[in-house]
């Protein structure tokens, strides 16, 4: 079992640069030649006295695997690339892309969710066509175990697919709409979120969800990302806020928070991007991205958030 | 006991949705008897069994470890609210809302050891209730440069401690601790062990800018320096994409090309953009923004120009942030 000597490794650089010395990390958990043993063979060490180790050295579990996953291992390629895919940025991807190519997947439901975004970042950047695309997704659905029920892997790979299909919807959908809507989120943060926008983007305008499982999406989404400061997901948020003030007549909020998704987009976007969000606001709201804009900032020049000196 | 009964019980919550029995997921792993006993926290789990678990789950390690930390923070969300309030100098609504709470319980988060104190200890000062020099007396406790310095690794706690500990500390340890966090930016020696290391890394260049660019002795950051850090940070923000943080960049941009007549109508129009971009009262609260007719001015020529507004705007002050 690597798993175990890498981890070691990685706990021992950093008891070196601590400077803390094997005696002193050890006292009380392990002793020092179980340290060296376990450093130097594959031997198991219990998660708990693991644990005890890294808690010596003020390391939560967490910072210890973002140190070996994300810093040790500089190449972090599987989390780069998909964020770059969610957020559809392709400036620095193409290095992360090759480099995913050459890693051998494990038998893991998580590696189908790569290997997804993977063919998705092929389709958007024209590597693929559109029908090599969706077969590419069938056949990972194909690989999805028959029966099994649903979670947030199997959810997102369903979601990718449905999404290619244009003015109608897969069988399922309901079913993966009512199972998301359920799930503790906490597992797969970023496919939650992503399901629940990509659902959102294709269904919101359509009469092919009732209204009441809009809402639900609508707010889900809200509440997920309370917690998060990423401005291309806020920006979202902003959007499916300002809609549901936009159904609940209340037009001050309503050019508020549209005003917030405009800005963000134009500054985060640019290109077909840009264009897309633009003609989501024509779409949904009937207005003009551009004139509107320029009329909202004007108002808030005139609030309390600005202190103006000629 | 208490940490492998935490993990096996986040273990079997994802079982349970995944709606497997506990013959499947235990089958070639473990007997069906140990898997309750490690569910007791009868006996500990090591690192082997639980990936082979989390392999019959589907899950990868790094995810699982995710999935718990995302636990522990929402376990934990007054915590993490308060620190957002003091970072954003919201002092007295963190005062009137957690900290007669926080100040007795024990605390839990990653932020526990230096970070909420020193919340606790420069929110008392700003707010009139603590002496300046006896909240720096606590602090020194708390947060001990020397010490910290001494390994080249620094984790969520102790960069969020520093973010907050500039706001008090004398120009000495300003200098310490921007020397160290430019070994940590341009040193491949030095790492940030994070959780949120994307955020970590947002503060670092926060703090190193907010002191090189504010120093009273301008010889002591040679431009190049300050112009390299610049860059390197709007490099970085650009991918990152956090929000509020990128007026607290903007800010620190926009005071020093007025404060040394540079004109870059770029900064002015960002600066501006990404105030516009936020509706979190509990960043704005209170806040107010200085800017000129001028300024407004600018913000609205480039908003209708059709070629600034197709172009990538980070892309276009990188490298001529503290060009004229």
């Amino acid at each position: 079992m690597r798993l175990n000597h890498e981890y070691f490794q990685a706990l021992d650089e950093l008891r070196e640069s601590f400077n803390v010395s094997v005696s002193a990390l050890c006292e009380g958990i392990i002793s020092e030649r179980s340290y060296f043993r376990y450093l130097k063979s594959d031997d198991n060490i219990s998660f708990s006295e693991f644990n005890k180790l890294l808690e010596r050295l003020n390391v939560t579990l967490g910072q210890f695997i973002n140190y070996t996953v994300l810093v040790r291992n500089t190449d972090n390629v599987v989390n780069k690339l998909i964020s770059r895919v969610v957020f559809e940025t392709f400036t620095d991807i193409e290095p992360y892309y090759q480099k995913i190519l050459t890693l051998e997947p494990e038998d893991l439901l998580f590696d189908l969710v790569v290997k997804a975004y993977i063919k998705r970042y092929e389709y958007l950047s024209g590597k693929i066509n559109k029908q090599e695309y969706f077969h590419e997704l069938e056949g990972i659905r194909t690989s999805l175990l028959a029966n099994s029920p649903l979670n947030i892997y199997s959810i997102i790979i369903n979601v990718l697919y449905d999404e290619l299909f244009e003015n109608t919807a897969i069988e399922s959908l309901q079913q993966i709409i009512n199972t998301l809507l359920s799930l503790d989120f906490s597992l797969g943060a970023f496919y939650y979120i992503h399901a629940l926008d990509i659902i959102l983007d294709k269904y919101l305008l359509t009469n092919l969800i009732s209204e009441e499982t809009k809402l639900k999406l609508v707010n889900r989404f809200i509440q997920v990302l309370n917690h998060t400061p990423i401005k291309p997901l806020l920006m979202k948020k902003y959007f499916y806020q300002s809609y549901l003030s936009y159904i609940n007549n209340n037009q001050v909020e309503f050019e508020e928070l549209l005003l917030l998704y405009s800005i963000n987009l134009i500054t985060i976007y640019n290109g077909k991007q840009l264009q897309k969000g633009k003609e989501k606001v024509q779409k949904a709201f009937d207005y003009d991205f551009d004139e509107f804009l320029i009329n909202a900032s004007k108002k808030v020049f005139t609030s309390s958030l600005f202190e103006i000196k000629e | 006991m208490e940490f492998d009964y935490e993990v096996m019980n986040c273990v079997e919550q994802l079982r349970l949705e995944r709606k497997m029995t506990i013959l499947e997921i235990t089958e070639g792993v473990i007997s069906r008897r140990n898997y309750s006993r490690y569910l007791s926290g009868e006996i500990p789990i090591t690192l082997e069994v639980l990936t082979k678990l989390l392999t019959k789950l589907g899950v990868p390690l790094h995810e699982f470890v995710i999935y718990m930390t995302n636990k522990n923070i929402f376990n934990n969300l007054d915590e993490a609210y308060y620190l957002d309030l003091i970072r954003n100098e919201q002092y007295e609504e963190a005062y009137n809302r957690y900290y007669h709470s926080i100040k007795d319980k024990k605390l839990n988060s990653i932020y526990a050891s230096r970070t909420i104190p020193i919340c606790n200890n420069l929110m008392l000062y700003k707010l009139g209730r603590l002496f300046k020099e006896e909240a720096k007396k606590n602090l020194s406790r708390i947060i001990d440069l020397k010490e910290m310095f001494r390994k080249k690794h620094l984790n969520d706690d102790e960069i969020e401690s520093l973010y907050l500990y500039i706001r008090i500390c004398d120009d000495e340890d300003k200098e310490r601790i921007a020397d160290y966090l430019l070994n940590m930016l341009f040193s491949r020696e030095y790492k940030l062990t994070a959780i949120h290391y994307e955020f970590c890394l947002t503060l670092t260049y926060l703090i190193v800018l907010t002191i090189i660019t504010e120093h009273h002795n301008k010889e002591k950051y040679k431009r190049n320096i300050i112009k390299q850090v610049i860059n390197e940070a709007l490099d970085f923000f650009r991918r990152a994409k956090f929000n509020n943080n990128d007026i607290l960049l903007f800010d620190i941009l926009y005071k020093y090309i007025k404060k040394n007549n540079i004109h870059n109508n770029d900064i002015i129009f960002y600066y501006i953009s990404s105030i516009l971009s936020t509706n979190d009262t509990e960043f704005l609260n209170g806040r107010k923004f200085a800017i000129t007719r001028e300024d407004i001015h600018i913000y609205f020529t480039l908003l209708k120009d059709e070629e600034f507004i197709n172009s990538n705007l980070y892309e276009r002050i990188m490298n001529n942030a503290l060009e004229s």
